[in-house]
């Protein structure tokens, strides 16, 4: 035997060697280079696997699905509300009312705790000025977005987005263009995001949003595809009703960012010249913060893991956390990716 | 609160429709998840389309989950599963021995582990789709070879064949990268 093929390397490194082939490797020190190359392939696999990097999926698209499907059946606050059992077989069981009662006592009486506790309210002003300013940062790199009040929608998707009008939900129909939520709200025949603020947007039979007078435009699963108005004093009278406001306006909210994301002219833009490598290193502390940010709201909702609040907050912030994991990964040079975050 | 029982609450308020446990439980499982549908399929179009249909499944599957593994375990089979099923209609499983391409990756002076691991993705998507799904489930993601062979309806001994051919032919792609100099045969270190 003068050699070993590349095949039976690969092999060596799962099984061992016969007598010949070991006498091989000890006398042959580019073998045992080539064999320990081979090895260094295998650990790299392995080392993948517990680096999965950035998700595919995006919540957004994923959920429009699965309302379609008709797997979310209701208001994921509300329905957290109704209390949380350790048992997988108690989620499926049909409640009587007292006991939806009872669980709603409980959740509120945990709620109320949950706000009071140093690290549940910690979490919650820290996540709210997180992703405040991530939001106002990503807002402020677009100074076009929040200035230019008569730029319609086509103006955004002749010059690229820059010149859409977010903050009157016009920035929702040019994201519109970008997403299948948005398309299969064009077909249903939405309105279009250009007609301004004092046209009524679609009604929508719902009795929450209409006490409310909040005028979101809602697609059929629910979720509002862009913000005609925002309510600036909502008469909220139940529960149910700031869950829901409080779920479309995020919604509504994080469409909002990853649409100036998505649009940011920061980077490369022409008015703003900034080097590759500051605006990498940017989106990096960032991320940081946000990292930071999540790891407290975690903490708080293993406290209160029913808090609708501080589920939102975490929301909110793993979002921003996402958009920023996106923009990183455009920003870095060809020759590198975001593997891990 | 341990990370088990964390996923029990949120599986049952799941299964009940909840979309903030949906979301936490997708927030916390979609790297995981999404990356072993990304190693199987080279087009990342089809691999984020495939990823949706992957969590649509986890979904509605979730009441028949019945708690006898982790929910990551459980997720990760249906995610490969899946994947599987639509490479195998797209009938990008069978040509497990087509020719490789024989260029190596790119190479760059300052080689770091990033780019090493960059650069493994990519040449994971110049094997043969059959020696890639074997080399990705077997050295990627910790199955055996008998699990391989049930999965993909080969023999054990096909799936080694496929595996061993899939690391020779990565690390002649990876050449560049793993080798500090060809003269005298040392090779830089990668933990």
């Amino acid at each position: 035997m003068r050699s070993l093929s590349p095949e039976r390397l690969a092999a060596l490194v799962d099984e061992s060697p016969t007598l010949a082939e070991q006498m091989l490797l000890e006398s042959s020190p580019a073998l045992r280079a080539e064999l320990a190359a081979m090895r260094r392939v295998v650990a790299l696999a392995s080392y993948e696997r517990t680096h999965p990097g950035p998700p595919l999926t995006s919540w957004g698209a994923l959920a429009g699905a699965l309302r379609e499907d008709g797997l979310v059946r209701a208001s994921g606050a509300g329905a957290a509300s109704a209390g949380v059992s350790s048992a997988v077989s108690a989620a499926v069981s049909v409640r009587s009312l007292d006991d939806v009662r009872a669980a709603r006592a409980m959740h509120d009486a945990r709620a109320r705790r949950g706000w009071r506790s140093p690290v549940g309210m910690a979490a919650a002003a820290a996540l709210l000025v997180t992703v405040g300013a991530l939001g106002g940062r990503l807002s402020g790199h677009a100074p076009e977005a929040s200035t230019s009040g008569s730029a319609t929608v086509g103006d955004a998707r002749a010059d690229g987005g820059a010149g859409a009008d977010a903050g009157e939900g016009r920035a929702g129909g040019a994201f519109m263009e970008r997403t299948p939520v948005a398309t299969r709200a064009e077909s249903s025949g939405m309105p279009s995001f250009g007609s301004g603020a004092g046209v009524p947007s679609a009604s929508v039979d719902d009795g929450a949003r209409a006490a409310v007078g909040v005028r979101v435009p809602v697609r059929d699963g629910g979720l509002p595809v862009a913000s005609g108005a925002i309510p600036v004093a909502a008469r909220l009278t139940t529960r149910e009703q700031a869950v829901r406001t409080l779920q479309q306006l995020e919604d509504a909210h994080q469409q909002a960012v990853s649409w100036l994301a998505a649009n940011d002219s920061s980077i490369g833009g022409p008015r703003r010249i900034v080097s590759a490598e500051s605006v990498v290193r940017d989106l990096r502390r960032q991320i940081e913060v946000l990292d930071a940010a999540v790891a407290m709201g975690r903490r708080a909702l293993y406290e209160t893991p029913d808090d609708p609040v501080m589920n939102r907050y975490y929301f909110s912030a793993l979002a921003a956390r996402e958009v920023l994991l996106r923009k990183l990964a455009v920003a870095l040079p060809a020759s590198q990716q975001v593997l891990e975050y | 609160m341990t990370s088990s029982t964390s996923d029990a609450q949120l599986i049952a308020r799941a299964i009940a429709g909840d979309e903030l446990a949906m979301r936490a439980l997708w927030a916390e499982h979609a790297p995981r998840v999404d990356a072993v549908v990304r190693r199987l399929v080279r087009d990342p179009d089809e691999a984020a389309d495939i990823a949706q249909e992957v969590w649509i499944q986890i979904f509605r599957a979730l009441p028949g989950f019945r708690g006898d593994a982790q929910f990551s375990t459980w997720a990760h089979r249906i995610a490969v599963n899946r994947t599987l099923n639509a490479l195998r209609r797209a009938r990008r499983l069978v040509g497990a021995s087509e020719p490789i391409e024989e260029e190596t990756v790119s190479v760059e002076d300052d080689v770091d582990q990033p780019f090493l691991r960059a650069s493994l993705e990519q040449a994971m998507h110049r094997l043969p789709p059959g020696a890639r799904t074997v080399f990705v489930l077997h050295d990627v993601e910790g199955f055996t070879h008998e699990e391989i062979a049930g999965q993909l309806g080969i023999t054990t001994g096909g799936s080694k064949s496929q595996l061993f051919k899939a690391r020779a032919k990565l690390r002649a792609l990876l050449a560049p990268l793993l080798d500090l100099s060809p003269e005298d045969g040392h090779a830089l270190p990668v933990a």
